[in-house]
């Protein structure tokens, strides 16, 4: 596997020797999705050397996964390491970009992502398209696809990212030799599905009522964890994975507590700061209930910004992210034409707000009913900076939510996740005011 | 905010002085008509000026009446107050312009008093977007329809191969062109539902000669800037743009592009540049400052002067057959994509939205531009507030640095002044300059 071309020379080994001990790592919260994600990264290359099969990393959730599957390869969703450095990115492109981008490319630049034998981008947004073209310049693999993928939801529109399904197939097919039949794409589809499921067993856990006068049965940041890895495993141990999460975590709500599964769950350090409302646990004290949040945005790859918000005395029971729920609510339909389920799917039921779905409002009532069913006090908006698409939507976003009689809150963030003082104080303000 | 003493800007020809009294007559029609709630369309780059022209429709630029407004310094007004609603900074300072004048548009009833057009840019009675440069254009008008005024928009979606895809596969090439022959279809049903017109195509025909006329010229004009000294310079180039947007497909437009061409060429012929002592020939990259236009001037006086610019390039793309013209208005689209593929596309950032505006970079048409133009720098405009077109001017100055032309990136924005200071890029620019001296003498 080629390296990046070494343009970029000592600066790369400037950055890479500064590498965690950097002022920009720092704080006792970014430990623990580092270690998981450097487990699930580490499960990976085990699973390639065993398998033999090839890594493909994909960005984003329109180039669809079991298409890889199904192509022999093994999809490795591609998430950042926030707080790190990304100074390596430095010599390719500027600072004035996604911070999540940035720092995929400077992971990419200092190394960490050379397990991978290809890489697939779908054109979501500009910065991710960007991101391609520089990184398979400085850096090319020996499979990349851009997916092409449509804004509209039109006719034209569908039926181009039908045919850009064809042709993604084709060049998978050509780099692994592997013939994609439909048998075989049904297969990966039924086994990505069953997945789906089972995620969507895991929020039923915290639908209200699932636990009457309690916490929800897990917590934001739980699932996050668990959802982090259904991006880097393989179909079937990742189903593994849920279905032990799910006895443990229904065990849990049947004994009553959340303490007694913290420790199988928390990976890393342990939260230094005090609660400044209820337990850590997410028990409620003196009969009244947390009150229950939704979080919308941008990429929320690092269970630590879940945590803040639970340590500010909230519970995260359903989110509109793009490594979350959106991600995870539906199945995709097994229709005759399989390729049709796929693009109802990934263009029109996934709801990325990069896709134009018209003017008016009718395109966030999904949120609504999701914060409907699951209960929710307020909202809480995460933007990472640079991110237009969700920063284009906030205002219309908020007024439409406060129509309804559910207060937004917004953090806008440089994707560090890093408990700050002022991003706590903005987070209780509004919790206590729920 | 002090007033930055580059906001005046001083043009060389007298063609684009002419411009002083050409656009005020053409608006002073456009508003005239405005006042008989004529339909009129807010549109985006990308939505073809003579589909304009062709059904009469009555048209504004909100991204034009962006840089206007900035050349008047009132765009940080309109900022702050979408800002006040919850629009980022980091959001292209064109969109939160037009959604800061909107919300007080909205509140009183009437075009702010700001507006540097009279009656501001009247009341749409349709939007037609288009997703053709970047991303905020899928939220700009989709928001302005959400939250200031309910009209029916229709946003045009044409894509283009990204590099690594083979636009001369008849399977590709069908692949795209079918996507945009079938928008370009919808996007007429929606004009003609909306204004009641039909489509004449062949005043559409005609039309398009025209502009391709004015275009043509246009083109010959630029090329003539490969003379040393250069005959013309970036004020003017940035001025004279406008004629495109507003008059194209007009005798007017043929004339003046014809003017410019026919002045420029005698400078070329008498040798005349826009500095006397010519030092540095540079190439320009990126959206201008609009509110600063006098940094040009500026470097003039230090003898450099921007013999290219990477925005707004027409290039060759639209010596297309116009016998079909609705085939032409696409097929000039994909012309632009397959030449950026052709100058050498592995080298480009993106080539997803057929405008690639900032994306010819890296290509092999940068060594062309190099040699013909005989350029040795490069400034690079960082557009704080515009990533479509400033990210990946890092790659572009790695990719000058192998041709041996040293590049300034320098960050501000086209709209919005506030992280301008004139201080700073003096030094920065002098500093540059030495830079390129050093070069020349063999340094590095
Ligand atoms: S965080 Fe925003 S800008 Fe960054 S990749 Fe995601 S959608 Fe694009
Ligand atoms: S190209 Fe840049 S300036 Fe133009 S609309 Fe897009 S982001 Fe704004």
């Amino acid at each position: 596997m080629k390296k990046f071309d070494g343009s970029c020379g000592s600066r790369c080994d400037k950055a890479r020797e500064r590498g965690k001990t950097s002022a920009e790592t720092g704080g006792s919260v970014a430990v623990a999705p580092e270690n998981t994600a450097q487990q699930l990264e580490a499960e990976v290359r085990r699973f390639k050397e065993q398998s033999g099969r090839p890594v493909i990393g994909y960005l984003c959730c329109f180039a669809p996964p079991e298409i890889i599957a199904a192509a022999g390869a093994i999809p490795f969703r591609i998430l950042g390491r926030s707080g790190e450095d990304n100074s390596a990115a430095d010599a390719y492109v500027e600072p004035y970009g996604c911070t999540y981008v940035r720092n995929i490319l400077s992971r990419a630049a200092n190394g960490n992502l050379d397990f991978m034998d290809g890489l697939v981008i779908s054109h979501s947004c500009d910065m991710v398209q960007r991101l391609y073209g520089i990184w398979t310049y400085y850096h090319p693999f020996d499979y990349s696809y851009l997916f092409n993928v449509p804004h509209q939801v039109s006719p034209p529109s569908q039926r181009f990212f039908k045919r850009e399904l064809a042709f993604f197939q084709e060049s998978l097919e050509k780099f692994t030799g592997v013939e994609v039949t439909d048998g075989k794409l049904r297969r990966a589809i039924e086994a990505y599905n069953r997945n789906r499921s089972l995620v969507r067993e895991l929020y039923r856990l915290r639908e209200p009522g699932v636990r009457p006068g309690k916490g929800p049965g897990i917590k934001g940041s739980e699932v996050l964890e668990l959802l982090m890895a259904g991006g880097a495993l393989p179909e079937d141990h990742y189903y593994l994975l849920l279905e032990s999460a799910l006895a443990d975590y229904r065990n849990r709500s049947k004994n009553g507590g959340t303490e007694d599964v913290d420790d199988q769950t928390e990976v890393g350090a342990e939260e230094s700061r005090p609660a400044s409302q209820g337990g850590l646990s997410g028990e409620p004290t003196g009969g009244s209930r947390r009150p229950r949040v939704l979080v919308w945005g941008s990429i929320i790859d690092d269970p630590a910004f879940y945590r803040m918000i639970e340590n500010a005395g909230a519970d995260v029971v359903a989110d509109d992210t793009c490594v979350g729920f959106r991600t995870w609510d539906q199945d995709v339909p097994l229709a005759d034409d399989l390729y049709e389920g796929l693009k109802d799917h990934y263009l029109l039921n996934f709801q990325c707000p990069r896709t134009d779905r018209g003017p008016g409002t009718a395109r966030f009532d999904y949120i609504l009913q999701r914060a409907r069913a699951y209960e929710v006090d307020g909202v809480i908006g995460y933007t990472i900076s640079f991110c237009d698409p969700h920063k284009f939507d906030y205002p219309d976003l908020r007024d439409y939510l406060k129509a309804e009689g559910l207060p937004m809150l917004l953090i806008d963030d440089n994707y560090s996740f890093e408990p700050s003082g002022a991003i706590e104080t903005r987070l209780q303000a509004f919790i206590e005011m729920l | 905010m002090s007033k930055s003493e580059m906001s005046r800007a001083k043009r060389h020809l007298e063609t684009t002085a002419k411009m002083k009294e050409m656009l005020p007559r053409f608006f002073m029609r456009m508003i005239e008509r405005r006042f008989s709630n004529e339909p009129l369309a807010w549109c985006m780059v990308g939505v073809p000026p003579e589909l304009l022209k062709a059904f009469d429709l009555l048209f504004e630029w909100p991204e034009n009446f962006g840089t206007m407004c900035a050349s008047r310094l009132v765009a940080p007004r309109f900022i702050e107050v979408a800002e006040g609603d919850g629009y980022s900074p980091e959001l292209c300072s064109y969109v939160t312009n037009t959604m800061g004048y909107c919300k007080l548009q909205k509140e009183t009833g009437e075009a702010p008093p700001e507006s540097p057009l009279p009656g501001g840019m009247g009341n749409p009675t349709m939007l037609l977007g288009s997703g053709f440069i970047c991303e905020p254009r899928w939220k700009w008008f989709q928001s302005i329809a959400t939250r200031f005024i309910d009209i029916p928009v229709y946003s045009s979606d044409p894509l283009a191969p990204p590099w690594d895809i083979d636009p001369k596969d008849p399977r590709i090439e069908d692949h795209y062109l079918t996507l945009m022959r079938e928008d370009l279809a919808n996007q007429i049903e929606f004009i003609e539902k909306h204004t009641g017109r039909k489509l004449d195509l062949n005043l559409l025909r005609e039309i398009l000669e025209r502009s391709h006329e004015a275009l043509g010229y246009w083109r010959d004009t630029l090329a003539l800037r490969k003379a040393v000294p250069s005959p013309m310079g970036s004020t003017d180039y940035f001025h004279a743009i406008i004629p495109q947007m507003y008059l194209v497909g007009d005798e007017e437009a043929v004339v003046f592009y014809r003017e410019m061409y026919e002045e420029v060429k005698d400078r070329v012929e008498q040798g005349i540049g826009v500095v006397e002592d010519e030092k540095y020939r540079l190439i320009w990259f990126g959206l201008p400052p609009w509110f600063n236009m006098g940094v040009f001037n500026y470097l003039e006086s230090l003898g450099a002067v921007f013999a290219y610019e990477s925005t707004y390039n027409v290039g060759d793309y639209f010596e297309v057959d116009l016998s079909d013209p609705l085939e032409a208005i696409v097929k000039r689209t994909w012309q632009r994509a397959v030449k950026m593929h052709e100058f050498g596309a592995e080298t480009m950032p993106e080539l997803c939205n057929p405008a690639v505006f900032g994306g010819f970079s890296g290509s092999s048409l940068l060594e062309e531009l190099v040699e013909d133009f005989k350029l040795n720098g490069a400034v690079l405009h960082l557009t704080r507030s515009c990533r479509a077109v400033s990210f990946g001017e890092v790659h572009t100055k790695n990719r000058l640095a192998k041709l041996g032309v040293p590049g300034l990136i320098f960050e501000s924005d086209m709209a919005d002044p506030r992280m301008w200071s004139d201080a700073q890029i003096k030094t920065r620019l002098h500093a540059f300059l030495e830079t390129i001296d050093a070069k020349k003498r063999g340094g590095n």
